[in-house]
């Protein structure tokens, strides 16, 4: 979900990723980065995100990400699914004695 | 091609950009942590250590791919090649090792299961039975055509009871006579093993009566040899013992009546119906075999039981016939009458196949563990570089399964060399039902047994792999594992037993051939010609066929090379028998004595050409016609039986048949085993042909030892008199005797070469786990050479530490034989003496192969200099 987060923002290559999701988590989730591969090539087989070469910003070749319309929709319902658990969870541990 | 082209470019684009990917990544993060302030040697050692295995990313990435396990399999395979390739003898020891195993368990499991397990070729066979009646003295005989009659009309408990007799006629084709053979049937004999002719119809109540027109059923081979598969034969008219029989059906082609006994032929050519065509009606003339089909409710012991109470009725009407009162009947299942001769070599068979089997599996998984601990220090450093466990354990199974696969190969050609030369060597020893069996059969059991072999020997090695694969061993990787060769001094120890049990009992099978083939049969069997003459209508009066035999002796005793020509009506080792009874002539005032013998007519001169001794007395002779004194000859058996202490010469007897006539004993010839040399000799009663004609005889002629060919040597005497005369069954009585002892010889033949193969695998065993034990050692005997050991307390050293394991591998072998031996002590494949002696002789052969085995790479341990040997540990661990 991280991943398909980071790259509906823009398309973006492995190093990129990890680099975005430690900057929207304000740097408290550190990715394994052995680990970000095997995710990153699993999303493309499923067909939740594209891959592409391009110029990096150093002006190298890199491959980079990009959502597809799966991913999006798939981004739209688990974002929908942890924010209705997050919620739950938030409420029931805001529960105070008087709402039992 | 193209399409594999298109494949394998893809996957090394694949390749290419993953690394890129990846190596992007790392100079990535590398640059950043420059940034940040390390030297850039130190960003780099960062980057890489916080990214982990490359190999073990790229691993995991691969396996997100859809057709990645089939491509692991691929290369897994061609891994599995190339290792191969690299160490060929050791392939090659491992494939023809368990080849030979797999051959030979799945011969005999294919001929167990064809014999013993295989549903009979019948509609429910489990239903069908045998009726047989039991004598007083526990004997069994078949049934007689009235016993039959009755049991057929009154029906008492059994579903059907139908009735069959071997018949032998003349065929007429084209004025050659041809002799064929097949049964007389009651009509609904078909219908009770559920089978049907598979053109025309079957008999009926009309074709089996008395009188009626005769027909015939012809076999589906006769059909297609003589008549061309012709349809239009159904309808047509043939000769058949110059009558014409009309042709009313051709048979499936899978009927098979197993197996060959006195009432039934090894090929049946046609069937004819019952009534018509049977003469002996007489009640103690049993001469029929009478199938049951029970109710599929009942059993057969039910069935028994019912018939007894209805035989009580049936023997109590003919007290003269069923004396004493203790007759009965017993009805068994069929197929336990088909196996029951054969069961006992087949798993004789198995058993030792078993042991092969067992012994290659042993052996394979041995060189396997060795190969494995050669590997120790490669596996150990794969593991450290980031090769998966279950990559690892990917590549050592195909490995091993190629080698299985490549054996399973080897076997089934093994089998294809094997099966006709078994079936040749068993001729009937094994019923004929076994070589009918589906090509699939063939295929099917080495399948299974190279999956059973491919997952036993996947198992040990792989757990020992696994055990080796972490990162503290990688230093001991050149070191010799105590606990390894403990494992190979095991199975060197199970292998060791398993060929001293295989050799005991081989040579046990051979010490009993020997002794068959010392039986005195008390008849020559070398250099005589056999063949059976069945006399067409044309010699119905007895003086014609005794003229036709008697000039037929004479022509062929005028061929050069022939010493002696005589004939017989049952011959020894043919299968023909004839239970009589005779009566002792005494006292006038008390019952006669009865006597049980066989009964048997020969011409004057057979007893010298069979090569038979006379004790006392004289030979039949030209005087001892139809007319004149009846006269008998007599074997010292029944001699005995008749005057223990006194002289049978002179003494008078009566055929219980032709009690009229009294037949006066003129001779007392040696006694015969007529069964063949595993039955005892049955007291016999011999009768001159001209007193006791039959149209059914064998000649036998004794030659010189000149090659002459039986067929030529009878058949022209006998077509120059007659063409149309057929003459059947011709064999040399040594190939007769081959067929009697059958089984023995088969289990013997087979026996013999298990037990070789199973001794050269396990030499081969002991040597290969010595080898790779002292090659591991080489460094501490280098040490130990080099701080002044004698170079020659070497191979003691080594023979001192694997004796233990070879001596009680001896035992425990010698323990597994003496328990195949009390199996198989009452058995006809057991000697009556010298097992014990075959036992010591296979422990003693067992134990030599086994120290030689040991003693060589021992010996060439102790011939290294101690230079060399500190040299080559690391030498060899490279290796």
């Amino acid at each position: 979900m991280l991943i398909l987060k980071a790259v509906s923002l823009a398309p973006l290559h492995g190093y990129g990723i990890l680099l975005r999701i430690q900057q929207i988590s304000g740097g408290r989730l550190d990715v394994p980065q052995g680990s970000l591969y095997p995710a990153l090539y699993r999303l493309v087989e499923q067909g939740h995100i594209a891959a592409e070469w391009g110029q990096s910003a150093n002006n190298r070749r890199a491959r980079f990400y990009s959502l597809t319309a799966m991913g999006r929709k798939r981004l739209r319902r688990e974002s929908a699914e942890w924010n209705e658990m997050a919620a739950a969870i938030a409420r029931a541990l805001n529960a105070m004695p008087e709402e039992v | 091609v193209p399409r594999f082209r298109r494949l394998s470019g893809r996957h090394s684009r694949f390749e290419s950009d993953l690394a890129e990917e990846l190596q992007n990544h790392i100079e990535n993060r590398t640059l950043h942590l420059t940034e940040s302030g390390l030297s850039p040697d130190d960003a780099a050692r960062q980057a890489r250590m916080e990214f982990g295995s490359l190999d073990a990313a790229k691993d995991d990435c691969r396996s997100t791919r859809s057709f990645e396990p089939l491509r692991l399999a691929f290369r897994n395979v061609g891994w599995a090649f190339r290792r191969a390739a690299r160490a060929p003898w050791f392939a090659a020891a491992v494939i023809v090792t368990l080849a030979i195993g797999i051959a030979s368990v799945s011969l005999s499991a294919m001929l167990v299961y064809e014999t013993l397990l295989r549903p009979l070729p019948f509609v429910a066979p489990q239903e069908v039975g045998l009726i047989w009646m039991v004598e007083p003295r526990g004997g069994t005989a078949w049934l007689s055509v009235p016993e039959f009659d009755q049991l057929h009309r009154d029906l008492p408990v059994m579903a059907s009871v139908e009735a069959a007799t071997d018949e032998r006629v003349q065929l007429l084709i084209d004025g050659r006579g041809r002799e064929i053979q097949g049964l007389a049937v009651s009509y609904g004999f078909l219908s009770l093993l559920g089978l049907r002719p598979s053109l025309g119809r079957d008999f009926t109540r009309s074709d089996d009566t008395a009188g009626s027109p005769p027909t015939v059923i012809l076999s589906r081979v006769l059909w297609e040899s003589q008549f061309g598969g012709d349809p239009a034969v159904i309808g047509r008219a043939i000769q058949i013992n110059e009558r014409a029989h009309t042709v009313i059906g051709v048979l499936p082609a899978s009927f098979v009546m197993p197996p060959a006994t006195s009432v039934m032929p090894e090929e049946i050519e046609f069937l004819l119906p019952l009534e018509p065509n049977i003469a002996v009606r007489d009640r103690s003339a049993r001469i029929l075999q009478v199938f049951t089909r029970r109710h599929s409710n009942s059993s057969f012991v039910e069935s028994e039981s019912g018939l007894t109470a209805y035989a009580k009725l049936m023997f109590d009407d003919f007290p003269d016939v069923y004396r004493a009162g203790a007759w009965r009947f017993r009805v068994t299942p069929f197929h336990s009458f088909v196996v029951k001769r054969s069961r006992t070599p087949l798993l004789l068979l198995l058993l030792l196949s078993g042991l092969i089997l067992a012994t290659a599996w042993v052996n394979a998984t041995n060189l396997l563990l060795v190969r494995g601990e050669r590997r120790r220090k490669e596996t150990s450093i794969r593991a450290a570089l980031g090769a998966t466990r279950l990559h690892l354990a990917a590549e050592l199974i195909a490995e091993v399964w190629l080698l299985v696969l490549l054996a399973g190969i080897g076997s089934f050609l093994l089998i294809h060399v094997a099966l006709p030369a078994l079936r040749t060597l068993s001729a009937g020893a094994l019923p004929n039902l076994v070589w009918t069996s589906p090509p699939a059969l063939r295929v099917l059991f080495p399948m299974v047994l190279s999956l059973a072999t491919a997952t036993w020997m996947v198992v040990m090695p792989v757990a020992k792999q696994a055990t080796l694969i972490h990162f503290h061993e990688y230093g001991r990787g050149t070191t010799r594992s105590r606990a390894s060769a403990a494992w190979g001094r095991r199975l060197a120890a199970v292998q060791i037993a398993l060929a001293t049990a295989t050799a005991a009992i081989a040579l046990c099978l051979h010490s009993r051939f020997q002794q068959l083939q010392r039986v005195d049969l008390g008849f020559v069997t070398r250099t005589t010609i056999t063949a059976r003459l069945s006399l067409t209508r044309r010699y119905a009066d007895d003086q014609a066929a005794e003229r036709f035999l008697e000039s037929t002796i004479q022509r062929v005793k005028a061929t050069p090379g022939v010493l002696a020509v005589g004939a017989i009506t049952q011959l020894p080792l043919s299968g023909a028998t004839l239970g009589s009874t005779f009566l002792l002539i005494g006292d006038q005032s008390m019952k006669p004595r009865q006597f049980d013998t066989d009964l048997r007519g020969v011409t004057p001169g057979y007893f010298h050409a069979a090569g038979m001794t006379m004790i006392a007395g004289r030979d039949f002779g030209s005087g001892d016609s139809a007319q004149s004194p009846g006269v008998a000859i007599v074997d010292e058996t029944f001699a005995h039986q008749l005057a223990p202490s006194g002289n049978a010469l002179g003494q008078r007897i009566r055929w219980i048949r032709a009690p009229g006539r009294e037949l006066r004993i003129v001779g007392i010839v040696h006694a015969v085993r007529h069964r063949g040399p595993t039955d005892t000799a049955v007291a016999t009663v011999y009768r001159p042909y001209a007193q006791y004609s039959r149209r059914s005889f064998y000649l036998l002629a004794r030659t010189n030892g000149s090659r002459l060919s039986a067929d030529s040597l009878i058949g022209n005497a006998v077509s120059s008199m007659d063409p149309a005369q057929p003459v059947a069954d011709v064999q040399s009585m040594e190939q007769r005797w081959s067929r009697a002892t059958g089984r023995q010889r088969l289990s013997l033949a087979v026996g013999s070469a298990l037990a070789l193969v199973s001794l050269l695998l396990s030499g081969a065993g002991v040597y290969s786990v010595l080898a790779f034990d002292i090659s591991q050692r080489l460094g501490e005997f280098g040490i130990r050479i080099a701080i002044g050991a004698d170079p020659s307390s070497i191979p003691r050293m080594v023979l001192r530490e694997i004796a233990p394991a070879i001596l009680l591998g001896v035992i425990a072998g010698v323990f597994g034989a003496a328990i195949v031996a009390v199996e198989l002590r009452q058995t006809e494949f057991w000697p009556s003496n010298g097992v014990a002696a075959a036992v010591g002789f296979g422990a003693v052969g067992t134990l030599l192969v086994a120290f030689e085995a040991s003693w060589l790479p021992a010996r060439a341990a102790a011939t290294i200099l101690p230079r060399a040997a500190l040299t080559a540990e690391s030498a060899y661990g490279r290796g």
